[in-house]
């Protein structure tokens, strides 16, 4: 059973925090995965954790329903998806293996997941595109957030950002044209 | 069981508009990229760490962690641990011992430059118990050569009131202990001689010698008074080369003898302090030093 989480959801849910932050969490924890993934953040699991270890404890202050948090839960995302490229910038990180701080206990929905999202053919398609191009089609289509919020978060004009996606979605389809034209 | 969702947008249309937007309505091949790339959105939330179960849920997490996401918000009992601050990954566990580095090797090798100054300071002795009996014995010996004129180190001797006493007769006594110590070693045998022979063969001699000698004491025996007489004057006779001996032995005694000696001349000093007086020996010093 679902139940989408709308404005009056979170009103009902003020106050009660651990059903809040639970809400709050399932809805949006996926898409923050899903952005982080297609962003190419290293660790996206980890970096989806500590957007919400940063965004839950502010759940209650957010103000414009639903909408505004989203906008703050994915402004917090982008921060840490450029912090993290950074950090990829500045030197490869590899952490080596601890069983210990391993918690994950099947991969099976990962699995799952991975093979309807086919992410490697996705990526693959992502990486025909240049970094902000790609930065506004998965604030716009994974992370749904209007013109608005995404030229918010990437500190952009509305038009720069229109121009930006309509480049963007010419490159993919010159691309799947080219394929399309290789591939048979 | 109770999921939530965000269903308030409908991806379908956002990816709609933006085609539209960009004049590409006849791309199937495009759409479908779109529609990949809109899977994202759809998956699944990654089990919470630690950290972020327990602000989810508290207690929530007997039924497993990945229960936890599903039932979290049913039997979830906030425990009020919500401020904690571990650092939940390896990144940060990194940064907080980062920022504490410098602290750190800064208060090392301060304990460690502490510890072996203490150790040095602790294993040489030095003379911190006393000086050695080796040096005692060394030093005892020994008398710096800028001794010899202040008159500090001269014994603690009354010396500053003996000379007002004792300077007149300094001079008397000097020649004395010579003319004293000289007849009996060396001329003692000319002494001892002449008296027995130079009666019987010079009668002259004394005859000249002796209206002299009638002046002076006139209430003296010729013969006997003589011979004591010619054996007294004889040094006075002899006395500049007395001091000649004494003056010749003087330079004989280089500086290092005398620096040498004058530990032994000063305890003889002392010891004659009974006998002579203070200022003769004083005097005799100081005329040696000069």
């Amino acid at each position: 059973m679902t139940d989408a989480l709308t404005d009056a959801a979170l009103r009902a849910l003020r106050g009660r925090e651990a059903e809040l932050f639970s809400a709050v969490y399932q809805a949006f924890a996926g898409q923050v995965l899903g952005y982080l993934t297609g962003k190419g953040v290293s660790d996206p699991e980890a970096v989806t954790q500590e957007v919400f270890l940063a965004v839950l404890p502010r759940v209650e202050s957010i103000t414009g329903g639903v909408s505004g948090l989203r906008t703050f839960v994915f402004s917090v995302a982008h921060a840490r998806m450029v912090d993290d490229h950074r950090r990829q910038s500045r030197a490869p990180e590899h952490h080596e293996f601890e069983p210990d701080r391993d918690t994950r206990q099947s991969s099976s929905a990962e699995a799952e997941a991975m093979e309807r999202v086919a992410p490697g053919e996705v990526m693959a398609l992502l990486d025909v595109l240049r970094e902000d191009q790609r930065e506004v089609l998965t604030l716009r289509i994974v992370a749904g957030l209007t013109v608005d919020q995404a030229a918010e978060i990437m500190g952009k004009s509305q038009g720069a950002v229109k121009q930006l996606q309509r480049r963007a979605l010419n490159a993919l389809r010159e691309h799947s044209v080219v394929k399309e034209y290789v591939a048979p | 069981m109770m999921r939530w969702d965000c269903k308030d947008i409908d991806r379908d249309a956002i990816i709609r508009e933006l085609m539209l937007e960009a004049g590409l309505t006849d791309a199937p091949a495009l759409a479908d990229s779109l529609k990949a790339l809109e899977s994202f959105a759809s998956m699944p939330a990654p089990v919470p760490g630690p950290a972020l179960a327990a602000m989810l849920a508290g207690t929530a997490a007997a039924a497993g962690p990945v229960a936890e996401v599903g039932t979290a918000p049913g039997i979830g009992i906030a425990t009020g641990d919500l401020t904690d601050e571990r650092p939940v990954d390896e990144l940060g566990k990194r940064r907080q011992l980062r920022k504490h580095r410098p602290a750190v090797i800064g208060a090392a090798v301060l304990t460690a430059m502490g510890l072996g100054i203490g150790g040095v300071a602790a294993s040489s002795s030095g003379f911190s118990k006393g000086t050695p009996d080796f040096m005692q014995s060394l030093i005892s010996g020994w008398a710096p050569g800028w001794t010899t004129a202040p008159p500090s180190l001269v014994p603690p001797a009354p010396a500053g009131d003996s000379p007002k006493v004792t300077t007149h007769p300094a001079p008397v006594d000097l020649p004395a202990p010579a003319a004293e110590q000289e007849p009996v070693i060396a001329a003692a045998p000319e002494a001892a001689v002449p008296p027995a022979v130079e009666p019987s063969p010079d009668a002259v001699a004394p005859s000249a010698v002796e209206p002299i000698e009638a002046k002076d004491s006139p209430s003296q025996g010729a013969g006997r008074p003589e011979v004591p007489k010619t054996v007294h004057t004889e040094p006075k006779a002899d006395s500049p080369g007395v001091f000649k001996q004494t003056a010749d032995t003087l330079p004989k005694w280089g500086s290092k003898d005398f620096r040498d000696g004058l530990p032994q001349v000063l305890q003889d000093g002392k010891a004659d302090l009974a006998g002579k007086s203070q200022g003769a020996s004083l005097r005799w010093l100081f005329g040696l030093a000069r």
